[in-house]
């Protein structure tokens, strides 16, 4: 009967720590680039004409992005506004109304299959939807588009969410005679605001970097839009375009714009980060 | 009160002075102990008083977690195994552990067995299987399962887990057991025949265990250390602890007065 | 003292209940119409997909997909050129980040002291959440100077004779769009096996190592077998995630509509050929062919996410993960 080296099984275990701390690290170096890169490019563009000023002509030296973001913000803030709810409700009938039946389990695959369609599909969606008939691209159309995205992630979280929470709560308020409504709303919801409200903050910086759905509906505007109705720009599609523009004062904006995006998104996410979970270091002994 | 235990010639753990921090939290204030070999040492004590953490002291498991850090001295046959540069791997080959939840891995009877005796040994084929057929025997297993020795190990009742588990630890050749409530999820039955097995173990192995309760401790162990609040209390032959215990608060939680 | 504040309490519930009951009629309607939207948006992208691409469908057939002209000039539209980028650049993604965010989830779940691990934990959930033009951008001002001065000359002078390596060197092309694609997907990847990790109960590993296993043995012969079809589904999830991926690849494939052997050479995806051509496509026939691509990125990609979540529902009751 032979040991085995001990030497050998701990230079193992240390080349493979290498790897996969090396690989870790690599992740994280592609971050560091990222914001570096961000900062580096982004930061001189962020002057007082980048926010106040309107886009100007090609080649032009003072242009802003006001209108893009007065546009991103409208888009974001109004289908937050009429998708979480939404999302909310269609989640509380997967894990409350409909709880541990098939027609919840039905709902829930449907959610699923719209979370992993692309946004792109979903832009092309509401382009023939709203901009066909229309005749025009147009804010409502941007604002449908990211809804649509909005509501099946939110349900699916929602659901998730009331599911795990606990049973016995919920059965002690339901012998208590209290109403679904009662339980949903001063019981089930509350006791889950915390998580709930991170997820929403997360969905919320999701769509907030959305571009191919918003450059099928909302497309852009030189001008800011008067109604909703009219094309509508956002920081988003405002960076594709004119990153990929020839003009280097385009370029730069692009940057600012995006290193502006990255900010708002990280900011959203740490918030989220914690406001949701507590955070334990491990677990007591049982 | 901190009493060092039974001083006996033939000392084969000796714990000094031990505390043991979570992060910041104290846990264990001044453990010691001497305990000899092929005998049973239970710890008892209401929930919380620190048995679970002592008994992770003696194959180092809290060192896993790196908030967690014990301060003293912990004796195994004369070496000092909270030593930074003692070998955790040599350790834990000869000290064995027995969860409270059985843990049996994700894969079929047989190798779970073998996992351990691979991790150190290089054998052939038929060795290993010489090997796992005694470790089976051993916990008196082999009957039951040696038809599905490639059936999964998931399949088999809590209590044929545990003793699978037992056998995965005494496979390796180990020199101390640490149990840590091993009957607590099982039947009442198949734990009264798992307590009869440690009983048999005594004579190969010592052993270190948190019984399930009272009556357990009663019938399986030598000796006995009462923990309360961290603090080793009273230790005392067994028989002992039960007819006349000499201290106030472990008389008052063997009748079942709070302490 | 006690039973009387339930009883008050019962009061009012019951008061409530009543008063409630076409509240509660509101709330279930309410739900059920949200329920609705969600299947009306389904039933609506693949109908409408459908009927706008109707035209391309009659005029082209099925040899749609296996053409690979695509002219708007001569009116002559074939899928094949965005499907076979699309693949190219999701196979090199996944070949590249599969490995390296499931070596770093082991790194951040297993090996790394905690203060080490929550730290690259947030780091990785913060990357997850920049968006995809963010990414690209830094694709075309970053990466792709990077591949054309470094990259494609190293890997030429390397491998050149290989037909995958020739071309002309401007840092565009098929591979960068992978590498972009695998910089995107890997911080959601490793996020999604970490969670797959974390679900091993703790009791399992303490057993691993109380019998002496290495950090090593233990992901080796426990965790990876005991994770491995999760982590499957997670890499599936990723594939997904760049198989639907439009902007960041459009900045920086080339957008030309050729297969070419060679990673250096330019190329599309479906999502870019969309990103680039819809808004200003004039004819109705191109714009039905290019709504006919999307649904068949609708077709792949859904194809995949589903079967990737179907698969980790499956796995969660059988492997006791759970
Ligand atoms: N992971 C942990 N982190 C912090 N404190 C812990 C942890 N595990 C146990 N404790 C604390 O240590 C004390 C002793 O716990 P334990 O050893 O599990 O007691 P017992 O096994 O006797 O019930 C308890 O007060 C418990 O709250
Ligand atoms: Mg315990």
């Amino acid at each position: 009967m032979k040991a085995k080296s001990l030497y050998q099984r701990r230079l193992v275990n240390f080349i493979m720590l290498s790897i996969t701390a090396g690989c870790a690290l690599f992740s994280f170096l592609v971050l560091v680039m990222l914001i570096i890169a961000l900062c580096k490019n982004g930061y001189p563009a962020l002057t007082k004409t980048f926010f106040t000023a309107l886009p100007a002509p090609p080649g032009v030296d003072e242009g802003g992005v006001s209108n893009a973001l007065q546009g991103s913000i409208k888009m974001i803030l109004f289908s937050a506004l009429i998708g979480v709810p939404t999302g909310i409700l269609a989640g509380l009938y997967i894990g409350e109304l409909a709880r541990n039946t098939r027609k919840a389990d039905f709902v829930l695959n449907a959610c699923g299959i719209l979370s992993g369609t692309p946004t792109i599909v979903t832009g092309l969606f509401v382009y023939t939807l709203i901009v066909i008939p229309s005749g025009h691209f147009s804010g409502f159309a941007g604002i449908t588009a990211l809804t649509l995205i909005i509501i099946p992630v939110t349900a699916r979280i929602t659901a998730e969410i009331l599911v795990q929470s606990s049973t016995a709560m919920r059965e002690a308020a339901f012998a208590l005679g209290a109403s679904q409504w009662n339980v949903t709303f001063f019981v089930l919801l509350r006791a889950v605001r915390s998580g709930l409200a991170s997820a929403i903050l997360l969905t919320i910086a999701r769509i907030s970097g959305e571009t191919a759905p918003l450059l099928f509906t909302a497309l852009n505007n030189n001008y800011e839009a008067d109604s909703l109705s009219q094309p509508t720009a956002s920081i988003t599609v405002t960076i594709f375009q004119y990153a990929l523009s020839p003009f280097a004062e385009r370029n730069d904006i692009a940057w600012g714009a995006a290193l502006l995006l990255t900010l708002f998104i990280l900011a959203v996410t740490l918030i989220a980060r914690y406001t949701g979970k507590p955070q334990y270091l491990s677990r007591p002994l049982r | 009160m901190n009493t060092k235990a039974f001083d006996t010639n033939n000392t084969y753990i000796e714990v000094q002075n031990v505390d043991f921090f979570y992060g910041k939290k104290q846990v264990l204030f001044n453990n010691c102990l001497t305990h000899r070999k092929n005998s049973i040492l239970a710890l008892i004590g209401p929930a919380g008083a620190g048995k679970s953490t002592h008994l992770r002291l003696y194959n180092r498991l809290f060192d896993l977690h790196k908030d967690r850090h014990a301060q003293g001295a912990v004796y195994i046959d004369g070496i000092n195994i909270l030593d930074q540069k003692y070998d955790l791997i040599k350790l834990r080959k000869n000290v064995g552990m027995i969860f409270r939840q059985p843990t049996p891995f994700p894969m079929s009877i047989f190798e779970n067995i073998a996992y351990g005796i691979r991790l150190h040994y290089k054998l052939t084929k038929s060795t290993l299987a010489e090997r796992v057929r005694v470790a089976l025997e051993t916990v008196l297993l082999w009957n039951e399962v040696k038809d599905r020795l490639n059936g999964h190990a998931y399949k088999l009742t809590p209590a044929q887990q545990q003793l699978l588990c037992i056998a995965r630890s005494i496979a390796i050749d180990p020199e101390l057991i640490l149990m840590d409530e091993p009957t607590a999820e099982i039947d009442a039955i198949s734990a009264g025949k798992l307590e009869d097995l440690i009983g048999t173990l005594k004579k190969k192995y010592t052993i270190i265990i948190v019984p399930q309760n009272l009556q357990q401790a009663a019938r399986v162990s030598d000796f006995s250390i009462f923990f309360n609040d961290g603090r080793i209390v009273e230790a005392v032959p067994t028989n002992q602890l039960f007819t006349n215990p000499t201290n106030k608060q472990t008389e008052d939680y063997i009748t079942g007065r709070s302490v | 003292m006690r039973y009387k504040t339930v009883h008050t309490m019962n009061n009012l519930l019951t008061a409530h209940f009543r008063h409630l009951s076409t509240s509660e009629k509101i709330l279930r309607i309410l739900c059920i119409a949200s329920v609705f939207i969600i299947f009306f948006v389904i039933c609506g992208i693949i109908s409408s997909l459908l009927y706008y691409s109707a035209p391309a469908l009659k005029q082209f057939g099925l040899s749609f997909l296996f053409s690979r002209s695509w002219n708007p000039g001569t009116i002559q539209f074939g899928a094949l050129t965005s499907i076979y980028g699309t693949m190219a650049t999701t196979l090199i993604a996944s070949i590249i980040a599969l490995p390296i965010s499931i070596m770093a989830a082991l790194y951040i779940s297993e090996f790394s002291h905690p203060v080490i691990s929550r730290f690259f934990g947030t780091v990785i959930e913060i990357l997850s959440a920049i968006p995809s033009v963010i990414y690209g951008l830094w694709g075309l001002f970053v990466l792709v100077p990077v591949m054309s001065s470094l990259v494609q000359p190293l890997l030429q002078a390397l491998c050149g004779s290989l037909p995958f390596f020739k071309g002309a060197l401007n840092g565009l092309g098929i591979l960068t769009a992978g590498i972009i694609l695998a910089i995107m997907i890997i911080p959601f990847t490793i996020n999604a096996t970490r969670q797959i990790l974390d679900k091993v109960p703790s009791e399992i590993k303490d057993a691993s190592y109380s019998l002496g296993a290495t950090q090593w043995e233990t992901i080796h012969a426990l965790l990876l077998r005991f994770c491995s079809p999760g982590i499957l589904g997670t890499c599936l999830l990723g594939v997904s995630k760049a198989l639907g991926e439009a902007v960041a690849v459009a900045f920086v494939i080339g957008n030309k509509h050729i297969i070419s052997l060679s990673l250096f050479s330019s190329g599309n995806t479906i999502g870019s050929t969309l990103v680039n051509e819809f808004v200003e496509a004039p004819d109705k026939l191109h714009r039905s062919a290019l709504i006919e691509l999307g649904l068949v990125l609708f077709i792949i990609t859904v194809g995949v996410h589903t079967i990737a979540r179907l698969w980790l529902r499956k796995i969660n009751v059988v492997s006791g993960v759970e």
